[in-house]
């Protein structure tokens, strides 16, 4: 028996896997609450309707409010992996960005439409103006289903070198892979779940601050969840199929036992959750199996990814780059800053916490006075 | 910080030196990008200069709103606190969503333009970039934090979530600008390897201390158009005014940091900035020139004579402010030529120490990408020089656009083509030595003769083996060194 993926490897690529595994699966956080939550609002919006307020206590009315402020951790955690990738698979990473070329360099534009669309969906603006606001709710929609896409093919033509010098030759920007459908349908169904745990703790937190949040949100919730959760899985199995016996092969490996049973337990855990709420009296889902459960299933599937990737390319060539890459020096300093920035983050949360206290006191205040 | 200083003292004796020679594989690594008309350091450079002008905006704004803060508490300045929360909206509606994607872009930018750059430069610093991501990282939530709950709150805690946001995006400028100014300046780590040696190399501390000035500069001229658009009397938006025209001020010290940051650039580099090449010469003086209007006309007018400035004249401003920073990303960009990292890599991604190698073995045998445009050569020795192109020239020239090398060459003779592109580096010092053998030097000509006759159907092969001599001898007085180390030879054939 081995340990447990990726300290089966020389302690050098380990480093830098877990580094980009945990740093992954923080971008995957924000990914699926802005992804699934703009296709949450989208939905929504397909379905006519006036707007939705962000001060409204509903889940969409969250995700309104919400939304800029996920998108702008998701770039910022995208940052963490996208420099760890390099370390980790220079060429191919690089090879694969440099074949997708202008349609690759696209989501740049693309997000920053997005972005600036998710606060006009805030805005004054856009909340007196419905078809506007359905619009600009789809338009964000696409923009990060684009971004979702793009990085999908990204993943799968840089494990594919034998496609690359013909994708170059044709000048091809886009590559076709009988994978790829399954691969996109697993992330985006994948977001729900997320989304939906995020949504449902952030209602349940004004709640507890005296809010009343209507039973029917939750329900929706758990429906989207529910529906992603077996959609997703869906999507891996076909995944599985087309890859032939790969992953299958990856699955059965001992080193990473430890990582599929965590990935059941928190499917598990979500499921049983959101069925007992579906079902229950109280509807009301138990937050913090649901966080505990989503958060192990995220960083499960994505060292699972991760090792898959791992058989494809050739790590022994690339393992003497890592420890090179190592002795470069520096982590000190990182690891310090890495502490040191994490505590002021947590004070800052401190104080947005300490803003929130006064307010609901403010308000009980007010309600007594009235 | 203070900690991450002892920490440098500290841990820059724990490197072991020439720990990191990085596996380099030439420029055939990689599928080569063609941006057709457009030279690959306009692409950078474009992306770079907004990037880099909002990041400024980013930096000095956020020491601008703490200072605007402390006023507002200080003098009881109501004023100064609406103004702060007009500005900050601008500041997170620029910089955090367009500072924050178009570095991204830059990134991505940098791989597409020179993915051996990059990987040298991420191999080299990455635990620095992750300490800057750390920084990142802390100006999002802290930012954010203030953006949502800032009229939340009191004055102390408001100004302790600027002043934490002023300093992580000071500190992210502090960590970028190690790895960046080393680019043109490694110093000390081309021997020791050490990354302190490159991270405090050379032209750190004046490209550090003048991008803090362009910084507050640009903050304090994104404050007066803000300010002008806000619904308070003149006389009112006048003395708001006043407090931010003051971050102008230290631009009284850019000459002399200018004059340092200058005295430490390599000699073949700043002999290009001051007129060795008419188009970097340009961008200098264009930089000087916007910034000494900027600061005459906020020195004079609005502190001395105390006028008043109106948005349009402040919009005006900050469109120089913008010019001066794109001449000085230029200049930044292009002083490097003929390195992309100086002493380390050529732009076209050969190693100095490969040059003499690629001589005998060639620049483009192992090269795995097809040419694509393959099937229009008609002979194999003109697709071969395409391939030297591609490989060698391609990206700082292109065969129909920008700094063409078709119309460069099109007025020379056979002879002095040959002997021009033989001695590369002398014909003019910005270019690297050329990296192949005879053979590859004359299908490069040939290609360059044969489309400047506009790609004929019959073309001669040429290799008659007296000029291949000839060749190789032109190849050996060229040396394989850069044209600033070895002993400078005027190009016969062209004056
Ligand atoms: C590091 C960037 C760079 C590389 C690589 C490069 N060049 Fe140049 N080259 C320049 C610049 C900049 C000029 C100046 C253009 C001008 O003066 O207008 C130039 C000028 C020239 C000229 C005209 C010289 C003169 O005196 O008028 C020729 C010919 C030329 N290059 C050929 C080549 C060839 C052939 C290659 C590839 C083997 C090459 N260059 C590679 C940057 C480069
Ligand atoms: C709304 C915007 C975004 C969406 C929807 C998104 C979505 C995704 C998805 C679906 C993946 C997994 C790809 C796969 O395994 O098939 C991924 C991976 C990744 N994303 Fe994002 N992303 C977004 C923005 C960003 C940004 C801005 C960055 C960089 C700063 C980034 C960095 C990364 C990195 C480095 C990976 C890993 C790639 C790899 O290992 O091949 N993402 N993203």
């Amino acid at each position: 028996m081995s340990a447990p993926f990726p300290l089966d490897l020389p302690a050098t690529t380990a480093v830098y896997l877990c580094l980009y595994v945990v740093t992954l699966a923080l971008h995957v956080v924000f990914m699926s609450y802005s992804l699934g939550g703009a296709c949450y609002l989208a939905l929504a919006a397909l379905r006519k309707g006036g707007t939705v307020s962000p001060c409204e206590r509903t889940a969409r009315g969250v995700l309104v409010d919400w939304l800029p402020f996920s998108l702008g951790l998701t770039i910022t955690a995208g940052v963490g992996p996208l420099l760890f990738v390099q370390i980790l698979y220079e060429k191919a990473f690089y090879t694969a960005n440099l074949l997708l070329f202008y349609r690759w360099m696209m989501i740049v534009p693309v997000l920053i439409v997005g972005f600036y669309l998710l606060y006009l969906i805030k805005s004054d603006y856009a909340q007196a103006r419905p078809w506007l606001w359905r619009g600009a709710c789809i338009g964000a929609f696409l923009c990060f289903a684009f971004v979702a896409w793009s990085w999908t093919e990204n993943h799968l033509l840089s494990t594919d070198p034998r496609a690359w010098p013909e994708m170059y030759e044709q000048r091809r920007v886009v590559y076709a892979s009988p994978l790829l459908m399954p691969r996109l349908g697993m992330w985006f169904f994948g977001t729900w779940p997320v989304m939906a745990a995020a949504v449902a703790w952030q209602l349940r937190a004004a709640e507890s601050r005296g809010q009343s949040v209507p039973d029917r949100e939750f329900v929706r919730l758990g429906r989207v969840a529910l529906i992603g959760l077996v959609f997703g899985g869906a999507c891996a199995l076909g995944y599985a199929m087309r890859a032939g016996g790969q992953v299958t092969a990856v699955l059965n490996k001992s080193s990473l036992w430890l990582h599929v049973s965590m990935l059941v337990l928190g499917v598990a855990a979500m499921l049983v959750v959101w069925i007992r709420c579906l079902t229950g009296k109280g509807r009301r889902p138990a937050i913090r199996p649901l966080i505990a459960g989503t958060l192990a299933s995220i960083l499960a599937s994505g060292a699972i990814r991760e090792s898959l990737r791992v058989e494809q390319v050739d790590m022994a060539a690339l393992m003497s780059h890592h420890s090179r890459a190592l002795q470069a020096g520096g982590h000190v300093v990182f690891g310090i800053a890495f502490l040191v920035n994490a505590l002021v983050i947590a004070y800052a949360l401190t104080l947005a916490a300490k803003a929130v206290r006064g307010t609901t006191k403010a308000d009980e205040i007010a309600t007594e006075e009235s | 910080m203070v900690v991450a200083f002892g920490l440098f003292a500290w841990h820059r004796r724990e490197v072991t030196a020439g720990a990191l020679v990085l596996h380099m594989n030439g420029p055939t690594a990689y599928p080569i990008q063609d941006f057709g008309p457009v030279m690959k350091g306009m692409v950078i450079g474009g992306m770079g200069i907004v990037h880099v002008f909002l990041a400024q905006f980013a930096i000095g704004g956020g020491v601008l709103m703490s200072y605007f803060e402390w006023r507002s508490a200080r003098h009881q300045d109501a004023d100064a606190r609406l103004f702060l929360d007009g500005f900050f909206k601008v500041l997170v509606l620029a910089s955090f969503v367009l500072g924050a994607m178009t570095g991204v872009g830059m990134w991505l930018t940098s791989i597409q333009i020179s993915p051996q750059t990059i990987g040298q430069m991420v191999a080299t610093f990455h635990w620095v970039w992750a300490i800057e991501w750390t920084f990142f990282c802390v100006e999002v939530c802290c930012g954010y934090v203030f953006y949502r709950y800032g009229a939340k709150l009191g004055h102390p805690d408001r100004l302790r979530l600027l002043v934490l946001y002023s300093l992580a995006s000071y500190g992210s400028l502090f960590w970028i600008n190690g790895i960046l100014s080393w680019q043109l300046t490694p110093g000390d780590w081309i021997l020791s390897r050490s990354l302190w040696d490159g991270f405090f190399n050379p032209s750190f501390w004046p490209s550090l201390l003048f991008r803090t000035v362009a910084c507050l500069a640009t903050a304090g001229l994104g404050a007066a158009v803000v300010i002008d658009t806000m619904s308070l009397s003149r006389e009112r938006r006048h003395t708001l005014l006043r407090s931010a025209i003051r971050f102008l001020t230290p631009m009284v010290l850019m000459p002399v940091l200018a004059i340092w940051y200058l005295w430490t650039m390599p000699e073949d580099s700043r002999e290009w900035v001051l007129g060795g090449s008419p188009a970097m010469n340009l961008f200098f003086i264009a930089a000087v020139g916007a910034s000494l209007l900027i600061a005459l006309y906020a020195m004079v007018g609005l502190l001395y004579k105390r006028l008043y400035m109106n948005g349009a004249t402040a919009l005006l401003l900050l469109a120089l402010a913008f010019g001066a920073s794109a001449g000085g990303e230029f200049v930044r960009e292009g002083a490097r030529k003929p390195f992309s990292i100086r002493q380390v890599l050529y732009s076209n991604a050969i190693r100095p120490d490969a040059v003499a190698r690629m001589r005998r073995e060639g620049s483009v045998a192992n090269d795995p990408y097809p040419l694509r445009d393959g099937e229009s050569y008609p002979t194999k020795q003109l697709a071969l020089g395409a391939r030297v192109y591609r490989a060698q020239c391609s990206v700082c020239h292109t065969l129909s656009g920008a700094n063409n090398v078709i119309e460069l060459t099109k007025s020379w003779d056979l002879d002095q083509q040959r002997l021009n592109i033989a001695k590369l580096q002398h014909t003019k010092g910005f270019m690297p030595p050329f990296a192949g053998p005879p053979s590859e030097l004359e299908a490069l000509v040939q290609m360059l003769r044969w489309r400047a006759a506009h790609k004929p159907k019959h073309w001669p092969v040429s290799d008659d083996p007296a000029v291949m001599r000839d060749l190789q001898r032109m190849l050996d007085e060229a040396t394989t060194l850069p044209g600033s180390l070895s002993q400078r030879r005027p190009p016969m054939g062209k004056r």
